[in-house]
């Protein structure tokens, strides 16, 4: 994959200064609206760039206008589309012609991509498998320090791979604007997500096996109720999607259970 | 002064959830431990995080979709069992805490949506001052969004505290008398409702793992 060649620009966009818009970047769902979306914290993201993109007011103001419209992406990954962005707006700055369009047309075809990648190697497999690594490690330590300990290491596993996404995405997106899809095609995340696929099995199953034998140890009646809880919540997840019915009509069924039964 | 302190705390960590940072601090295994510490009990907030956790793990906040405020209302319950645990009646407290907690994620959930459509209010302010070349007042208007969301989540924090502290010890002291004992079955019950609710995930992991077609958009 070739970088592409830019027309000579007598002010050049900066590492330092992708930088500064990865620190913006951590406040990009801030005026989360059901309007445009993302699409305002998105523009923030450019104010460390805006001067060298822009040379008079009327720039900026069309500047901001494209890019205040409609969009969503997963928000790590929507770093991606703010590395294209920036490219595309450098050329244009230099002069290359018809990349407003492409800008626009970039950014709507990224829209999905970015969203279902993001969502699902993020939302669906580091979170969960990591929080739940956390748990069993709050579950099997002994002391406070080696709770801590784990819980150091639970926020290290989730926000390595999500520091290095959000910066390295602007980086690949600044350095590849018209190929962009090829760094954001599922197979590439498919090692790392599979690493987390194991965690989030092996947490879940060290969780079972853990608390189920703490509990033995307290007592029969906290495995019965433990497991009969999961599959009445189990069932009722069945019948209804609604999370507060589900939850207080588990819980409020077992309270009357112990009262009438322990 | 405590509850100052405690809900300026939890509205802070609750930036975490979708506005700013999103490093996961606001989950309940990272913020029960750190309101555990503030309130001077870091053992009970290392397992009331790992209670609270499972139940809103399956919560996706992906696109538009809102989900119960599980983060916020985990932070408030951990906060309060802490606040009450010199009444004696650990399960009693808890159990009324966590009752109280689905009703907050609930709160919490409409905050989030009256939010995002004052936000609609705010792009619609922003779009006008960009017509009028006014860059800078994006920063503020962002900012102040932001300090809304922080003041509301600060003041639904510091309301339920409060009210919840002048109200329940009178209840747990009346409920505890009668059942703390049949109430031991709150905790496993607690974490058996969310091993059941992060079923999803692990039936698509499993897939994951089997190969089988998982693709969802």
């Amino acid at each position: 994959m070739k970088k592409v060649k830019v027309p000579e620009n007598p002010i050049k966009i900066t590492k330092w200064d992708l930088f500064k818009v990865f620190l913006n970047s951590f406040f990009m769902q801030a005026v989360w609206n059901f309007r445009s979306l993302i699409s305002v914290g998105f523009s923030i993201c450019f104010f460390p760039v805006l001067g060298k993109l822009c040379e008079t007011p009327e720039m900026k103001r069309d500047f901001f206008q494209r890019h205040l419209k409609f969009f969503n992406a997963h928000p790590y990954f929507a770093s991606f589309a703010l590395g294209v962005s920036i490219r595309l707006e450098e050329m244009r700055v230099a002069g290359e012609s018809g990349v407003t369009e492409t800008i626009d047309r970039l950014k709507t075809l990224l829209i999905s991509p970015l969203g279902a990648v993001g969502d699902r190697l993020f939302w669906a497999t580091i979170k969960p498998a990591v929080l739940i690594f956390g748990m069993v490690g709050i579950l099997v330590s002994s002391s406070v320090w080696m709770k801590f300990g784990f819980i150091v290491l639970s926020f290290l596993l989730y926000n390595i791979p999500h520091f290095y996404y959000r910066y390295e995405g602007i980086i690949e997106g600044y350095n590849h604007p018209h190929d962009i899809h090829r760094f954001i095609s599922q197979q590439r995340f498919e090692l790392l997500r599979k690493f987390y696929v194991f965690l989030l099995l092996f947490g879940i199953l060290a969780f079972i096996l853990c608390y189920s034998f703490t509990m033995i140890q307290s007592g029969l009646v906290y495995v019965i109720f433990f497991i009969l809880a999961t599959f009445y919540a189990l069932m009722f997840n069945r019948f209804s999607n609604n999370f507060y019915l589900v939850t207080l009509g588990t819980f409020l069924f077992f309270l009357l259970a112990s009262i009438l039964f322990l | 002064m405590e509850l100052i302190f405690v809900s300026f705390l939890i509205s802070f960590l609750a930036l975490d959830i979708t506005i700013a940072f999103q490093v996961l601090i606001s989950s309940p295994i990272f913020s029960g431990p750190l309101i555990g510490w503030v309130l001077g009990d870091v053992t009970l907030g290392f397992e009331l995080g790992f209670l609270f956790q499972l139940l809103w793990l399956s919560k996706i906040p992906a696109g538009a979709y809102i989900v119960p405020e599980g983060n916020i209302a985990s932070m408030i319950a951990i906060a309060l069992v802490i606040l009450l645990k010199e009444s004696g009646f650990q399960n009693t407290s808890l159990l009324l805490v966590f009752i109280e907690a689905i009703f907050i994620s609930y709160l919490g959930a409409l905050l989030t949506l009256f939010y995002r459509k004052l936000n609609g209010k705010i792009f619609n302010l922003m779009m006008k001052e960009v017509e009028l070349i006014h860059f800078k007042i994006m920063l503020f208007l962002e900012i102040g969004s932001m300090l809304i969301y922080f003041s509301a989540v600060f003041i639904l924090t510091f309301i339920s505290l409060m009210i919840s502290l002048k109200f329940l010890p009178g209840l747990i002291q009346l409920l505890g008398a009668l059942f703390e004992n049949q109430f031991i079955i709150v905790k496993p019950v607690i974490l058996g409702i969310g091993l059941a609710s992060i079923y999803p995930i692990l039936r698509e992991a499993l897939q994951k793992v089997s190969g089988r077609k998982v693709e969802k958009s």
